[in-house]
This record gives C-alpha cells, structure tokens and sequence, in this order.
C-alpha cells in the first residue's frame, strides 16, 4: 500500500502541486485530481474582561490516498474501480457508466466526473512514473517539499502515523493512505467556539 | 452533489409505489381468497404496475453518464448495494411480466401465491437495497432514521394509493380499514418530515408547505370516501387522491436530495 505524507504546516496554498497534476495528466478545466483547500476561519477568546481574536489560517493539499478499505471500489456496482497489482486503486473506463455513486461515498472528493467522456477521472498515483522508480508529479514539483510520498510502511516509519486534521474526516472511515503533520494552526479550527471555513481555490477554470 | 438528481427522485417514487401495489396486491388476495378476483381487473393491475417499474427502470438510465454501460451494473453484487437494487428491480420487472403473460392461463390461480411471495421477497430487497444505498456515513444528512423511514413510508403509502385507485370498484376501496391505513401512512410521512428535518428554510420551506397542502388535500379526499358511499365509486377522486400523495412525496423525496450535505471534502 502507498501513502503520501502531507506537511500542512510548510505549504503555502501555491498549488503547483495542482497545476503539476493537471499538466502531468491533461486534465479539463473543472476536474483537479489534487487540490489545494484554503481553511480559515477564527473564534474570540475572553481574558480580564476583553475580547481577543483567536484565528487560524492553513492549507491542505488532497488527492486520492488510495484507501486500504476504499468506499469508491465497495460501492461501485460495475466494478470498474478496482486495485491493480501494484496496490494502486484505477478506473476502468470500459465498465465505468457514470452514475457518480463513487463521487457521493468518498470523503476525500477524490473520483472526479468527466462531463466530456461522462465517465468518473480519479488521481492514478503517476502510475507510470512510480513503476520508473519516480515520485508523483505533484510531490516531486512542491517547492515547499511539503509532499512526500512513498509505501504505507516507509511514510509511517519517517514520519508518524497522523491522518486527521479538519477538515478531513475519522481516518477509521476508509484507512486513507496518508500521513500528515498538522499546521500549528489547526487545532484552533476545532474548538467548540470556533467558526471554519474552508474552499477548494479554483482560480485556474 | 450530482445536479441530475430529478430522474432519481422519479425513479426511486415510482419504483416504490410499484413495490407498495404489489404487496398490498398479495395482502388482498391472501385475505380474501375466496373473493371472485376478475382475470381482468388482475390484469389491469399487473399492467399498471409493470408500467411503472419500465418507466422507472427508463428513469434510471437519465442520470448515467454511460447507459451503455449499464450492462455492467450488476457486476459487484456481493458488495455493492447499487448493484443489488438493480438485480432486484430487474427480477421484479422480469416476475411481473412473466405472471402477465401467464394469467389468461387456467391454472394461474395456482401460481398467484407463488407469484405473490417472488415479488413480496424481491419487492422488499429492493426497498431495502435502496435504504442501503443512500444511508452514506460521509453523508451525514442521510445517514439517519429519515431515510429508511421515509422510504418505507412511501412505498406504503404510495403504494397503498395506486392499488386502492386501481381497484376503485371492487370492495377492497370501499373498506373502511384500507382508508384508515391510508390516513396513518399520510401521519407517520407527515411527522416523519417534522421530527427529523427539524430545520425547514428559503425554497424548501416553500417546498414543505407545499407538501403539507398536498397532504391535507389528501386528507379530506379521505374523509369525504367515509361520509359518502356514492363518492367512492367516482374515479376522478381517487386519481386526485393519488396525484395529491404521489405528488406530496416526490416532493418530499426532491427536499431529501437537496438536504445532501458532505463531511470531509
């Protein structure tokens, strides 16, 4: 199983990432295979009778974590999602009928739909870079080295086991390939007076 | 979400209202087997009800990307609820058709029990697959008491109505117990909708007062069957009856698909 590792603590929402996955794969305007949220958001505090400010700001960069217990290829009643011999989670466009189930199990937002094949797109890992020995193109083009990525086993040894940040659902749910060191800021976005908000920026459609 | 959702809010209403006839169809005949049920009037039903299951079954194919494909749909039966659902609409329809095609037959009085459990156990997994199929944990809106409740409740209560409609001239409409069940299964979709969607606002509060119009209309419908016997027999009532609830819970259903709100991304 693979993973990514994900330093929201480092990026800076510049989103070569995304732009590295769309030109890597030629993908459409409106389908982003990874994406860069914008989470925001602020409460106040109370200390000797006034009021402070207490905000957070923070990015995630998300994709497909190919899931070990992925809710897409459960639910899918073709069968056209399925692992392949090398653990990577694909779509098989000749079974594929486009009822976007997939689109409503995923927590993650990762099978994407494609209205001009109106078939279902998903984040494939650079399959053909990873059998070169190469990293996907959206780690590999981070100038923050905030991505990282790698097997399941190798990822947790270097760094950790975290794979929960808001907003980003229990990890429990699907078993997400993914590793994460948290923005300092983050925990502010869960406090119980707190009000977040967050955005997938789509400034390139 | 899907913006193409109207075709399953017609798709799953009439499946459901298919399903609903076919087991009150079963409840009657086991209830009143000595009763002279015309090959005719039993026809007329089976023929109105596999209507519906061909329209809805069509229905289905509006919010594919790829019909063509749709061959494929049963494909992961052993883990996909979506799949199942077909299986089970497909067998439906197959069943219907087939008992259509065999009632004329001498021996089809034989066959109805069978006819009747086939289509009460595959009615029912269909039903129940469509349960499964929207109850998502990441889709928090869903995931809860309101959608088996309100599914059953339309099944029962749309299905109640179509086969009351169709069978307006033989006794079964005129039985008190059938109204009363239609007036229960109008109560529990009603408080269904007050006690789990607490939160009713813009258009869906439009919406909902709409609902509430249709239901009441329904309501009183009812109430003129109890004061008058002559009333029963007029055909346009029960089909305003039926276009009233079935228009309340497609309703119902088309709030239930906009309700739909994601946790995680």
């Amino acid at each position: 199983m693979y993973a990514f590792y994900i330093n929201s603590s480092v990026c800076s929402g510049c989103k070569t990432c995304q732009s590295a996955c769309k030109d890597k794969n030629d993908l459409k305007p409106g389908i982003n295979w990874r994406r860069v949220y914008d989470i925001q958001g602020g409460g106040y505090k109370s200390e000797n009778g006034t009021f402070t400010t207490v905000p957070f700001a923070y990015n995630l960069s998300v994709s497909c974590f190919n899931c070990e217990n992925p809710r897409c290829m459960t639910a899918c009643p073709t069968k056209a999602i399925y692992e392949n011999e090398n653990g990577i989670i694909l779509i098989d466009h000749d079974l594929c009928m486009g009822c976007r189930y997939c689109e409503w199990v995923c927590p993650y937002g990762a099978p994407q739909y494609d209205p001009e094949i109106k078939m279902m797109t998903k984040c494939n890992l650079c399959e053909d870079y990873i059998s070169e020995g190469k990293k996907p193109s959206c780690v590999d083009s981070c100038p923050m080295r905030a991505l990282d990525f790698g097997t399941a086993n190798e990822m947790k040894s270097k760094y950790g086991s975290v794979a929960q940040v808001f907003p980003l659902p229990d990890p429990s749910v699907t078993g997400p390939g993914m590793i994460l060191k948290a923005h300092k800021d983050s925990i502010r976005a869960t406090a119980s007076n707190a009000v977040a908000n967050f955005r997938e920026d789509q400034q390139d459609e | 979400m899907n913006e193409n959702f109207t075709s399953l809010v017609f798709f799953t209403i009439l499946c459901q209202t298919a399903t609903g006839a076919l087991i009150f169809r079963g409840l009657t005949l086991l209830r009143e087997q000595n009763s002279t049920v015309t090959f005719e009037s039993a026809k007329i039903s089976l023929l109105a009800i596999s209507f519906l299951l061909i329209i809805s079954l069509v229905l289905a194919f509006f919010h594919l990307g790829k019909p063509v494909h749709a061959v494929n749909a049963v494909n992961n039966l052993s883990k996909s609820w979506l799949s199942r659902e077909i299986l089970s609409l497909s067998i439906l329809i197959i069943f219907v058709l087939a008992f259509l095609l065999l009632i004329n037959r001498s021996n089809s009085n034989r066959m109805e029990p069978v006819f009747f459990v086939v289509s009460l156990i595959t009615g029912i997994s269909l039903v129940y697959s469509m349960i499964r199929i929207y109850m998502i944990p990441v889709i928090s809106s869903w995931n809860g008491p309101f959608t088996p409740v309100s599914f059953i409740c339309s099944t029962l209560l749309c299905g109640l109505t179509f086969f009351l409609l169709l069978n307006y001239r033989s006794s079964t409409s005129l039985n008190t117990s059938s109204l009363i069940l239609v007036m229960i299964f109008i109560l529990f979709s009603f408080i269904n909708s007050v006690v789990f969607k607490g939160s009713f606002t813009g258009s869906n509060l439009c919406l909902f007062i709409l609902r509430i119009i249709l239901l009441s209309g329904a309501t009183i419908i009812i109430a003129t069957f109890f004061l008058s016997v002559r009333l029963n027999k007029m055909i346009s009532l029960w089909v305003l009856l039926f276009v009233m609830v079935i228009c309340s819970e497609l309703i119902n259903r088309y709030i239930f698909f906009l309700s739909f709100e994601k946790s995680g991304l």
